[in-house]
C-alpha cells in the first residue's frame, strides 16, 4: 500500500513540473514587453530599464523560470499589474467563493444522481427510468451558460422567486446567501449530475447481474438490504473515480457559472485578468487551479486503491 | 434503425443545411440594422424576434451556425491531423519517444479543457480564428491517447509482422497497414470531438473571447443576449436552443456509432 502511494505521488511531480512550464511559457509568449506595461505608457527609457531589472527580464529565460517557480514555492506569486495587490492575497480571497460554489454544485449533483441512478436501475422500464434517460441526454447536451440563462429567465425574471446574481457571506444573511447560491449551484451541478447518474445506473445494473447478488437473495435477505449492502456499496467504488474526473468539468464550468451570476470567485478573477491583461494574476490563478485539479485527482486515485484492495497498478 | 437515431439524424441535417444555405433560407440580412424595430418579440415577420439593433434574430442564428459549425469542423480536422500521428508514433515506437509525447499530452490533459482554451485565447487575443486554434490544441491529447491505445493492440498482430518481414517502411506500416484497422475508435472520437469543439467555441464566445461583433456565432449571440434578458428572452433563447440540439443529436449519433462498432457495451 505504502509503496503504491509513494509511486503515485512521485508520478505526479513531472506532470506538475510540465504544467508549470506550460503556464510560464504561455504567458511569456504574449506579445509586448511586460516591463513597458508595468512602467506605463509615458515612462522614460531608464525607468523601463529599472523595471526590466526588477522583474528579472534581463536574465536568460531558463533562469527566469526558476526564479518564478522558486518564488511561487515560497508563496510569492508576484503583484497585480493593475492595482499592485499581492496575487496570493487576491487568490486566497476569491478561493473561498469558488470552493463554496463547487461544494454546493457537488451536493446538488449528488442529490440528483444518487436517487435517479439507483432507482432507474432497480425499477427498469418505469416512469423513473424514462425520466432518467431524458435527463441524462439533456443534461449532457445543454451548455452550462444556456442553462444558467434559462434558470435566470424562469426563476428570477418570470417567477421572481430567486435573485438573479451576486453573493454575500453566509454569516451576514443566511437566508439571502442561500437564495443566491441555489441557481449557480444548480447550473454548475446539472452536467455532472447527468454524467454521474448515467454511470451509477450502468454500474448498478452490472452488479445486479453478478453471482454474489444472487447468493445474497438466495440467503433470503430482503431486497432493500441486498441493494444497500451489496449493490450500492460496490457501485460506489468506480463512482468515486468518475467524481474525480468530473472535478475538471467543475472548474471549467465555474468560470462560466461565475460569469453568469456575478459570483466573485477564481473564474471571474481569471476572466477579469484576461480582459485587463493582468498577467501575474492570470498566471497565478491558472497555476493554483491546475495544481488543485492534479492534486484532487491524485487523492481520488489513492482513495480508490484504498476502497478497492484489488487495485494495484 | 431506432426512431431516436432517425430523428436525431434528420434534426442534425436540418441544422447543418440551414447553416450552409443560410443566404437562401434566412429572411433578412443578418447585419442589417433596422431603426425603430428593436426588441420585437417573435412573430410571423421575425420568427425569432429582433435584437438591440433591430437585426433579425432568426437570420443571425442561421448565419451564426456557419461560424459555430466551421469552428467545430476546423478544430476537429486540425486536432485529428496532429493528434492521431502523435499517438500512432508514440504507440508504435514506444520507449523514450512514447514517454516524451505522452507525458506532454498528460500535462495538457491536466488542465481542465475550458481553462486551457481560455489561456490560449488570452495569449493569442480574442477572435474567432484564435478560438478555433485554442479548441484544436485542447482536442489533440484525446486523439493521441485513443490512437495510441489502438495501435498498441494492433501492432503485435500477425499482419503487422508480415508487413515488417516484406520490408515495408515504418511510415508505410503505421499509416497504410495499421491505421485502417484503428479507424473505428478514431471515428467515434471525431463525432465526440465535433460536439466538444462546438461547445468550447460557444463557451469562449460567451465569455467574450471568441467571435467578435458584428459577426455572430451561437456563443457570441448568447454573450450579447444575456444583457437584455429582462427585455428580450428570445435573444438569448434561440441560439442556445440551436447549440443544445446540435450537441444532443451529435451525442446520440456518436453513441450509436460506438454501439455498432463494439457490440459488447451494455447501456
Amino acid at each position: 500500500m505504502l509503496k503504491y502511494f509513494t509511486k503515485r505521488i512521485i508520478q505526479v511531480i513531472p506532470v506538475l513540473f510540465l504544467c508549470s512550464i506550460i503556464i510560464f511559457a504561455l504567458i511569456r509568449l504574449i506579445p509586448g514587453n511586460p516591463a513597458l506595461i508595468l512602467a506605463g505608457a509615458d515612462a522614460l527609457p531608464e525607468q523601463i530599464e529599472a523595471v526590466t531589472k526588477e522583474l528579472g527580464l534581463d536574465k536568460p529565460i531558463i533562469s527566469q523560470y526558476f526564479i518564478w517557480i522558486s518564488n511561487i514555492l515560497m508563496g510569492d506569486f508576484g503583484n497585480s499589474v493593475i492595482n499592485g495587490y499581492p496575487v496570493f492575497k487576491l487568490i486566497s480571497l476569491k478561493f473561498v467563493a469558488t470552493l463554496e460554489l463547487a461544494i454546493s454544485g457537488l451536493i446538488i449533483s449528488l442529490l440528483i444522481s444518487f436517487p435517479l441512478g439507483i432507482l432507474s436501475a432497480i425499477k427498469r422500464n418505469g416512469i423513473i427510468e424514462k425520466f432518467t434517460t431524458v435527463f441524462v441526454a439533456l443534461g449532457q447536451a445543454i451548455p452550462t451558460f444556456w442553462l444558467g440563462i434559462l434558470l435566470v429567465l424562469v426563476f428570477s425574471i418570470k417567477l421572481r422567486w430567486l435573485p438573479p446574481s451576486g453573493r454575500i457571506e453566509f454569516a451576514q444573511n443566511p437566508e439571502l446567501a442561500f437564495k443566491l447560491i441555489i441557481l449557480p449551484a444548480f447550473t454548475l451541478g446539472v452536467y455532472t449530475a447527468s454524467v454521474l447518474t448515467r454511470f451509477l445506473k450502468t454500474s448498478v445494473l452490472e452488479i445486479l447481474s453478478l453471482d454474489y447478488v444472487l447468493t445474497a437473495r438466495a440467503k433470503g435477505l430482503s431486497e432493500w438490504i441486498v441493494i444497500i449492502r451489496h449493490v450500492i456499496k460496490n457501485a460506489l467504488i468506480p463512482f468515486v473515480t468518475v467524481l474525480g474526473i468530473q472535478f475538471g468539468a467543475f472548474l471549467g464550468g465555474s468560470v462560466v457559472t461565475e460569469s453568469i451570476f456575478d459570483w466573485p470567485g477564481l473564474g471571474r478573477l481569471m476572466l477579469q485578468s484576461i480582459h485587463t491583461r493582468d498577467y501575474p494574476v492570470l498566471q497565478g490563478t491558472i497555476l493554483v487551479v491546475v495544481f488543485g485539479f492534479v492534486i484532487v485527482n491524485l487523492l481520488i486515485d489513492l482513495l480508490y486503491s484504498f476502497l478497492d484492495p484489488k487495485i494495484r497498478y | 434503425m431506432k426512431i431516436k437515431i432517425k430523428l436525431s439524424l434528420i434534426l442534425l441535417v436540418i441544422i447543418v443545411l440551414s447553416a450552409i444555405f443560410a443566404p437562401l433560407v434566412s429572411t433578412y440580412d443578418p447585419l442589417e440594422i433596422q431603426k425603430g424595430k428593436q426588441f420585437l418579440p417573435p412573430s410571423m415577420i421575425h420568427y425569432f424576434g429582433t435584437d438591440e439593433f433591430g437585426r433579425d434574430v432568426f437570420s443571425r442564428t442561421l448565419y451564426a451556425g456557419r461560424i459555430s459549425l466551421l469552428a467545430g469542423l476546423v478544430a476537429v480536422i486540425v486536432s485529428a491531423l496532429v493528434g492521431v500521428p502523435l499517438g500512432l508514433i508514440s504507440g508504435y515506437y514506444g520507449k523514450i519517444i512514447d514517454t516524451c509525447i505522452m507525458r506532454t499530452m498528460d500535462s495538457l490533459l491536466a488542465f481542465p479543457a475550458l481553462l486551457l482554451a481560455l489561456c490560449i485565447v488570452a495569449v493569442l487575443g480574442p477572435s474567432s480564428l484564435n478560438a478555433m486554434i485554442a479548441v484544436s490544441i485542447v482536442s489533440i491529447p484525446n486523439f493521441a491517447r485513443i490512437s495510441r491505445a489502438s495501435i498498441l493492440t494492433q501492432k503485435e498482430k500477425d499482419y503487422v509482422e508480415a508487413a515488417v518481414s516484406i520490408g515495408a517502411s515504418d511510415k508505410r506500416i503505421i499509416y497504410f497497414t495499421i491505421l485502417p484497422n484503428c479507424i473505428g475508435p478514431i471515428l467515434v472520437q471525431i463525432t465526440i470531438a465535433v460536439a466538444f469543439a462546438i461547445l468550447v467555441e460557444a463557451a469562449l464566445s460567451f465569455l467574450g473571447l471568441g467571435t467578435q461583433p458584428p459577426d455572430a456565432s451561437w456563443g457570441a449571440m448568447l454573450f450579447s443576449g444575456r444583457g437584455y434578458l429582462r427585455m428580450a428572452w428570445w435573444y438569448a433563447f434561440f441560439p442556445g436552443l440551436f447549440i443544445t440540439l446540435m450537441i444532443l443529436t451529435l451525442n446520440i449519433i456518436s453513441e450509436e456509432i460506438r454501439d455498432r462498432l463494439d457490440p459488447t457495451t451494455v447501456t
